[in-house]
């Protein structure tokens, strides 16, 4: 193949790692940005409404959004929407995002909890103790390590919307106490009680999938 | 217990700070996206769109306040002029008529000057035709007791304005001369409320404080204006926002890299001519001229080879070439990256370079248009419509930015290869719009108006990919009738 045609298709792939896919990788924590420079750039397209640059930051985030979507919602259909809603929130209020107060993927995670938070208190959420909840969370391995964070994310699903809630807020975006009560305008005490009962039930899930 | 709650949490913790495998998951389906791009607000553009009309209101009316000062400045000299001239009359005639008629004389020339300048600006309060022609009478007697010697004014009235001047009589020929030419010019009043409609200028509100400069608003009319007003000529200047219509996609494999490319706006000037069909209607032609940029913007990201570099004395440099496709035409890229021997570069690792570069216009074109007035022709609000043709003298590019992000890169240039015989240089575009026309003087009119021009033909055109790109175009007009 001559060279050239070997150079475009090496920059045709290349432009599908761009930078909001290291983005998006960064979202967890493994890689950090090489060229701030060109995110920069990007996130300013995407505030002149480039379509391009628009999806580019879809595509690199839309993964990660959408299991943090599904840890709120046991509904698939009801994640899909929080996706839909939480995008169109970036993309509105995307100028008002500042670098210097933090990383784009941490700015745009806030944004798609305070979506998710915000749909979870139009359908009022219960925050009532519940004892009779489903436990036929079928796994067909008995180690617990080997979970794996779809299998997690199922278990977290099967808990009650008040739980649910209370526990991803405080064991996985770390969020306090006061924080949690803040947002969804209930007191401390309730926020403690919500992640005490879904600690015990999650712990009797694990107890009836490892036996 | 709290040792079996840490660790529950521990556990979630580093669950879900793992890399999440996009294989693992359901991803979201294509209508999410689609979706999602329907409801991306829009209110940028919508608010940029939104504050052209008032700039070009605001430029209108500003435009036209400045031109309404300064043709009343313009009346305010010539009429001051005048209005001495009438006053030396008066000082001459009483002075001639103390010495031939040797009657002592109770007024001294500033009360005769008093008296005229009260005199006038009553008559201009009062405003009546009836009471101008007394005016015209007093100062035709005030002629005469210069000419004839009398100061029996009220009785000679008559015979004054029957009676041809008696150029015997005259000492100074010259003052005659300038009183006949008196006669001829000041025929007509014009009464200040006519301005007051005009509240902005500045020198109708200093007139409006100042009455003795109310009887400067008689308006010399010598010429007489054309009614018919055949033809209409004068400068106009314009601005242009492009809206680039494209249908398709690019033949070029590398259009992925393309990230943005836009139209900016541009300044208009130039000549317009027009020619009254009828009471109505008015065809309109001329000539303007305009440049404008189309920026196109690319994110490039190269691999570096070490294996096929060349080493030019103790740097080593990497040339690519690119073929990149643009709204107006696909460039030919010379690239060259150069690194100094002693950097640390692997081989094959990936350069990103930002490369942006301006092809630049120069144009001229010529509408055809007919205007429809929807009282009159020569004021008001009127329809326009009709084709404007482009004539593109020049295309080229004007600036091309290249910029990387790596260290190892000491040096780097590029070379743009651009064929502009790749473009349509003559485009048609139907236009359509609205405007006002507001008569300044008898001869002097201006026009505003704003008009959406649809391009019929492609400026760029290849197999897959048609570029048109039509305009909203706002324009201010003088216009003098001949």
């Amino acid at each position: 193949m001559p060279r050239k045609s070997i150079l475009f298709n090496n920059i045709t792939q290349k432009l599908k790692q761009d930078v909001f896919v290291s983005a998006g990788n960064y979202f967890i924590g493994i890689v950090t940005f090489k060229y701030r420079m060109m995110d920069i750039q990007k996130i300013k397209l995407c505030i002149d409404g480039n379509w391009l640059a628009q999806k580019e930051l879809y595509e690199a985030y839309k993964v990660n959004l959408f299991v943090l979507c599904q840890r709120y919602f046991s509904d698939l259909e009801d994640a899909k929407d929080a996706l839909q809603e939480g995008f169109v929130k970036v993309f509105r209020d995307l100028h008002q995002y500042d670098e210097e107060k933090g990383h784009l993927a941490s700015w745009i995670k806030k944004v798609f909890i305070n979506t998710c938070l915000e749909k979870l208190r139009k359908n009022k959420i219960d925050f009532q103790q519940i004892t009779d909840f489903d436990l036929s969370f079928v796994y067909d391995q008995d180690i617990l390590s080997e979970l794996n964070l779809k299998d997690l994310t199922k278990i977290i699903q099967k808990l009650p919307t008040g739980y649910r809630t209370v526990f991803n807020l405080y064991v996985i975006e770390g969020y306090n106490h006061q924080e949690i009560a803040d947002q969804l305008g209930i007191s401390e005490s309730t926020s403690k009680t919500q992640l005490m009962k879904a600690k015990n039930m999650l712990r009797l899930m694990f107890e009836d999938i490892l036996k | 217990m709290d040792d079996k709650n840490n660790n529950l949490e521990k556990f979630f913790r580093q669950k879900f700070n793992q890399k999440i495998e996009p294989q693992d998951w359901n991803l979201p389906d294509n209508d999410v996206w689609d979706n999602i791009a329907a409801q991306i607000p829009t209110d940028k553009k919508k608010r940029r769109i939104g504050m052209l009309p008032l700039f070009i209101f605001g430029g209108g009316l500003l435009v036209a306040t400045l031109l309404l000062g300064y043709d009343n400045y313009l009346k305010t000299n010539e009429i001051t002029v005048l209005q001495q001239e009438l006053k030396d009359c008066a000082n001459l005639a009483i002075a001639n008529d103390n010495t031939e008629i040797n009657e002592p004389k109770p007024k001294n020339i500033d009360q005769v000057q008093d008296d005229i300048s009260v005199k006038e600006t009553k008559l201009a309060y009062e405003g009546t035709k009836s009471e101008f022609q007394h005016s015209l009478a007093k100062k035709k007697i005030t002629r005469s007791l210069f000419l004839n010697s009398s100061n029996q004014l009220n009785s000679q009235e008559n015979e004054v304005m029957k009676t041809p001047l008696n150029h015997s009589d005259i000492n100074d020929r010259n003052m005659v001369e300038k009183l006949e030419e008196e006669q001829k010019t000041f025929t007509t009043i014009t009464f200040p409320g006519k301005l007051y409609k005009y509240p902005l200028s500045p020198i109708v509100s200093k007139f409006a404080k100042d009455k003795s400069a109310l009887n400067l608003f008689i308006t010399p009319i010598n010429p007489k204006p054309n009614k018919s007003h055949p033809f209409l000529v004068g400068p106009n200047v314009g601005y242009i926002a492009w809206q680039d219509r494209i249908q398709g996609t690019f033949d070029n494999p590398l259009s992925e890299l393309l990230v943005k490319e836009v139209t900016g706006p541009s300044v208009s000037y130039g000549l317009s001519l027009s020619k009254v069909l009828n009471k109505r209607v008015v065809f309109n032609t001329g000539i303007n001229y305009y440049e404008r940029n189309q920026l196109s913007q690319y994110a490039i990201n190269l691999p570096y080879s070490t294996v096929d570099e060349i080493a030019v004395g103790a740097e080593f440099e990497n040339r690519f070439q690119h073929s990149l496709p643009t709204g107006l035409g696909s460039i030919n890229t010379n690239l060259v990256l150069s690194r100094s021997a002693s950097s640390i570069v692997q081989n094959n690792e990936n350069v990103y370079l930002d490369f942006a570069l301006s092809n630049h216009i120069k144009a001229i074109s010529i509408p055809l248009t007919l205007s429809y007035f929807v009282k009159e022709e020569g004021n008001g609000l009127f329809l326009q419509g009709g084709l404007t043709h482009e004539w593109i003298v020049q295309n080229r590019i004007k600036e091309v930015e290249t910029e990387s992000h790596h260290q190892f890169v000491k040096d780097k240039s590029i070379i743009v290869d651009y064929n502009d015989a790749q473009i349509n240089r003559l485009n048609t575009s139907v236009l359509a719009g609205i405007g006002y026309q507001k008569s300044l003087t008898a001869n002097l009119g201006i026009t505003i108006s704003a008009q959406y021009g649809f391009a019929l033909n492609n400026t760029y055109q290849s197999n897959a990919y048609q570029h048109k790109i039509d305009q909203l175009n706002a324009q201010i007009r003088l216009l003098k009738s001949w």
